[in-house]
């Protein structure tokens, strides 16, 4: 008995080790569905359409077009259907070994779409994305950070990497040095947004799509929306004549679309946020206050520069953490400005040699906010202001007007603090960053030296991180401790935490607002240290010229920026010799 | 007890006499207290109107929360402003902006404004502050009925206090 044991578990053994052995040696068993791919797939066509289904593998493809569920004693596909009038094709294969495919289906609507807006009548938000007309744009718009308010955040070296504005506590939702963060308040930051009301989600609801806000005529049937009192959401105000809103909406946005409905009011404010945007670029007539946009200069729309390939806009500054494209918006394209980092670009043949270092903005926008004004400070913890509009307290903040750029190295990427993360203060400014440009003097080449807007607030700290304190506490009450209190409870820190108020800053690049050709900024803006302090950001000598100079000769009086330099424009010496950093990019010759 | 001839009369000269009261006389009731208006539709006729009527107006500079009519539909109240003041302003500025359907008293929820605000009845405050604050529509006419009723300042901003009183589910999520 104990043999014949022995002896079946000694066979179990063998057989155990045997048969993945004899499997290696077999075909794998096919255990994969089929997949069956309709062409053209469905959607909405003027005429009659041919329809073929392939398979990518040996299969018998079942199909109905009379909305029912094909089984195995459906048709069987042979050849390319033609399918005349508004149809729903449905279909399924059957693979060799007998695997079956889930069901698919198309439908295929015959029949002219409204070849024109000039007939519509409107029926609501959801009546554009309808698959007759724009579903494929509606489905770009919902996944674009215009909807989502948060994206790919591949030029942030902070962060994880999906951030932007929209709130959460997983360390993705940005703060900013004005109203902090959204911490859990959508609706009144909804009024900024290309939805109807409701927040944002992963799921597209057609409804909830304002294609509007963008898309309408300004000009001849001007749209704007309202909230509706009960649920909150928006509707289009009363008294518009919303058929001819939506007949005209085939229109290419204007300035007035992207600055009246959100992009001047950045921040709480006409200007507050961008020193560069405010309502009046919808309306500048004089090409001094931006030679771009104004209606007396280029009279350009935003698109113009920022295009939108599929509802993906490009240029994301340096502040916003998101980019919506991974392509870049430069000023120097095959479209515009062609030759100007060429060395014949400039008649001024000085100025190529800047151009791989200094952006073109630094010396083409000597001052920002000229015709308006924007925030430079807010302090939350100073007595608060009421706005009688809105019956609420604000916090105090200084507003101003024509303003002179800070200078900074910038790469392209970015440094942001989000809401939870360790507050960083910067030792060079004294305050606690709220967000950076990256860069430095001897960075790569593509680093450059930007003009930025810079920007201050007095924000709450506890616990080493910066507090995103409850505005609407604030708002209501103007009580600061309890603002910063809700904030804490928000972030999940206890409310006894004791905080203190800290000095916050951040730089935000300037684009907009450059000057006509006339006044750009001269050579002794920057070199004479009339404007920019070129010495105190890293261009001083790297040693005395007791030490510098004797390198190569006797120490020398270096004489004015010009005569000096001719050590590396006509001796080609590398910066190196001299400085901290080298210029590697220009082939002079290396110490 | 007083013959109803007698009271009939007494009602009548009562009534008389208050129709009768000058407005120069009304105005010194409502010294201190003054009416913004957002500048939006007949802001500037029904200023006009009211200052007419004795009442110091003031139409402030617009601002970006300034829009329309519709938007600017909510009513601030300051909390000292008199019932009698109360009574001749908004009926007449609902007749001018037919949209007002917020009515709230400053203060209602415990926020301490600025002394002047008390003193300040504010037509055309942002829809978006009032639904931020979760304020209930209120019917003109019912508001019209209401004042017209109200036997005290205390009972209307009673009444006003229970009206806005925000809807359990729409607690704002925090
Ligand atoms: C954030 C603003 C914005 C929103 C929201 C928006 N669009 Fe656009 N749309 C644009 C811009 C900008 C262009 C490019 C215009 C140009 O080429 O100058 C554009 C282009 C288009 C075009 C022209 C062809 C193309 O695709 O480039 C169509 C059609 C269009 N949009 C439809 C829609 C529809 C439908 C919706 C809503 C589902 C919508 N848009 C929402 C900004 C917007
Ligand atoms: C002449 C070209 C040009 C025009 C026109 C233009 N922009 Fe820009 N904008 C830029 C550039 C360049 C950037 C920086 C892109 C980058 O570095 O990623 C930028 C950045 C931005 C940013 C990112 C934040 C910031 O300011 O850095 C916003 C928002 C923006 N633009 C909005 C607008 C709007 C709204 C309009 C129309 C009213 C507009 N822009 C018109 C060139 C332009
Ligand atoms: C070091 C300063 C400096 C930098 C950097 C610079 N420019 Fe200029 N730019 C000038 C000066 C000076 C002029 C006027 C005379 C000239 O053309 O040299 C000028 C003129 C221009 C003009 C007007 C002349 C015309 O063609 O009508 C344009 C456009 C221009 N620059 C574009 C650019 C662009 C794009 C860049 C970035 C690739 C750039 N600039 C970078 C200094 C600069
Ligand atoms: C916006 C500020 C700005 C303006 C305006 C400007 N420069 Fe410069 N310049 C710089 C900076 C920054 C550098 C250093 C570039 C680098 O780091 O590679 C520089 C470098 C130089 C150098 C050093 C040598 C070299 O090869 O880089 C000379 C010489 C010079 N500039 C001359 C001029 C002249 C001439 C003008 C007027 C046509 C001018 N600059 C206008 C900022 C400016
Ligand atoms: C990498 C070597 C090198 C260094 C470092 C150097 N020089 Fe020179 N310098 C030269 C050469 C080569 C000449 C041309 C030959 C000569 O006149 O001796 C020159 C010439 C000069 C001249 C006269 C001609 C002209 O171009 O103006 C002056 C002045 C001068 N240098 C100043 C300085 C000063 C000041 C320093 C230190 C800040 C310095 N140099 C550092 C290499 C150098
Ligand atoms: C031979 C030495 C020498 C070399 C090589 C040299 N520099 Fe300089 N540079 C100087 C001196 C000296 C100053 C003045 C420093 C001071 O006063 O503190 C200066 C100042 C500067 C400044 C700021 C002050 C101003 O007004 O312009 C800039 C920008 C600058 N250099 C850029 C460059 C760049 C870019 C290179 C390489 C392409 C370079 N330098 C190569 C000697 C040199």
């Amino acid at each position: 008995m104990k043999k014949l044991l022995a002896a079946l578990t000694c066979l179990a053994m063998l057989l155990a080790l045997a048969v993945p052995v004899a499997m290696a040696g077999k075909p794998v068993a096919d255990r994969t569905a089929p997949t069956t791919t309709a062409s053209p797939l469905g959607g909405t066509f003027t005429s009659a359409v041919t329809v073929t289904l392939s398979v990518n593998e040996p299969a018998t493809t079942y199909y109905t077009t009379d909305g029912t569920t094909p089984t195995t004693s459906s048709t069987v596909y042979s050849a390319p259907l033609t399918i005349s009038t508004t149809k729903t094709l449905k279909y399924f294969s059957k693979d060799t070994a007998g695997n079956l495919e889930t069901v698919k289906t198309q439908t295929y609507t015959i029949g002219a779409p409204p070849s024109t807006h000039a007939t519509l009548t409107w029926t609501g938000y959801g009546m554009c994305s309808t698959s007759t007309c724009h579903s494929g744009r509606a489905s770009a718009v919902h996944s674009s950070v215009h909807y989502q308010w948060k994206g790919d955040a591949s030029e942030m070296t902070t962060g994880p990497s999906t951030q932007g504005k929209i709130d959460a506590t997983d360390g993705s939702s940005s703060m900013n040095a004005y109203c902090v963060n959204i911490e859990g308040t959508w609706n009144p930051c909804a009024a900024c947004h290309v939805g109807a009301g409701a927040r944002p989600t992963s799921t597209l609801t057609p409804s909830n799509i304002d294609c509007l806000i963008c898309h309408n005529d300004t000009v001849n049937a001007p749209y704007s929306r309202v909230r509706n009192a009960t649920t909150g959401l928006f509707e289009p105000a009363a008294g518009l004549d919303m058929n001819l809103v939506v007949q005209k909406a085939n229109i290419k946005p204007a300035r007035k679309n992207c600055l009246g409905a959100c992009h001047a009011k950045a921040g709480g404010g006409d200007g507050v946020k961008r020193g560069d945007l405010a309502l009046a670029t919808v309306t500048f007539s004089n090409p001094a206050d931006d030679a771009h946009m104004a209606t007396g200069g280029g009279n350009m729309a935003c698109q113009s520069c920022h295009t939108f390939t599929s509802h993906r806009v490009i240029g994301r500054g340096s502040d916003l953490r998101p980019q919506d494209s991974s392509t870049d918006l430069n000023c120097s394209s095959t479209t515009c400005h062609p030759t100007k980092t060429t060395s014949t670009g400039h008649v001024n043949a000085d100025v190529y040699h800047h151009v791989g270092r200094v952006a073109c903005q630094s010396c083409h926008i000597k001052t920002y906010a000229r015709g308006f004004q924007t925030e430079m400070d807010r302090d939350w913890s100073a007595p608060a202001v009421w706005n009688a509009t809105l019956g609420r307290y604000e916090p105090e903040h200084v507003m101003a007007g024509n303003q002179v750029p800070k200078y900074a190295f910038w790469d392209g990427t970015s440094w942001g603090s989000n809401v939870g993360d360790a507050a960083v203060l910067d030792p060079a400014t004294g305050a606690y960053k709220i967000s950076r440009p990256n860069g430095a003097i001897n960075g790569p080449v593509g680093t450059k030296l930007f003009p930025f807007k810079y920007k201050t607030s007095h924000q709450p700290m506890a616990n080493g991180k910066l507090i995103a304190l409850k505005v609407g506490t604030f708002f209501s009450t103007a009580n600061y401790d309890q603002a910063v209190k809700d904030g804490m409870a928000y972030m999940g820190l206890p409310t006894t935490t004791p905080y203190t108020t800290v000095l916050t800053d951040e730089f935000q690049v300037l684009n907009h607002q450059v000057e006509p050709a006339g006044s750009v900024m001269g050579c002794a803006g920057c070199h004479e240290n009339t404007t920019v302090n070129l010495k105190g950001i890293g261009y001083a000598l790297k040693a005395p010229t007791s030490v510098v100079c004797i390198q190569c000769h006797r120490e020398k009086t270096p004489g004015d920026y010009t005569r000096i330099h001719s050590h590396s424009l006509s001796k080609g010496f590398d910066c190196s010799w001299c400085h901290t950093f080298s210029r590697p990019e220009r082939g002079l010759t290396m110490p | 007890m007083l013959h109803f001839a007698t009271r009939l009369f007494l009602v009548i000269v009562l009534a008389s006499a208050l129709s009768a009261v000058p407005s120069a006389s009304r105005a010194a009731a409502s010294a201190g207290y003054a009416v913004e208006i957002a500048d939006v539709g007949k802001s500037s006729d029904l200023a006009a109107l009211l200052k007419e009527r004795g009442y110091s107006t003031v139409i402030p500079p617009k601002n970006m929360w300034v829009a329309d009519q519709q938007s600017n539909c909510a009513v601030w109240i300051g909390k000292n402003v008199p019932l009698e003041m109360l009574r001749a302003v908004l009926p007449e500025a609902m007749r001018f902006n037919p949209y007002l359907k917020f009515f709230y008293v400053v203060g209602d929820r415990g926020e301490k404004p600025p002394q002047a605000v008390e003193n300040t009845i504010h037509v055309g405050g942002s829809i978006e502050a009032a639904l931020e604050k979760k304020l209930n529509v209120i019917d003109q006419q019912e508001m019209l009925a209401q004042l017209g009723k109200a036997a005290s300042l205390e009972e209307l901003h009673r009444y006003l206090h229970e009206k806005n009183r925000p809807k359990p589910e729409q607690k704002p999520a925090s």
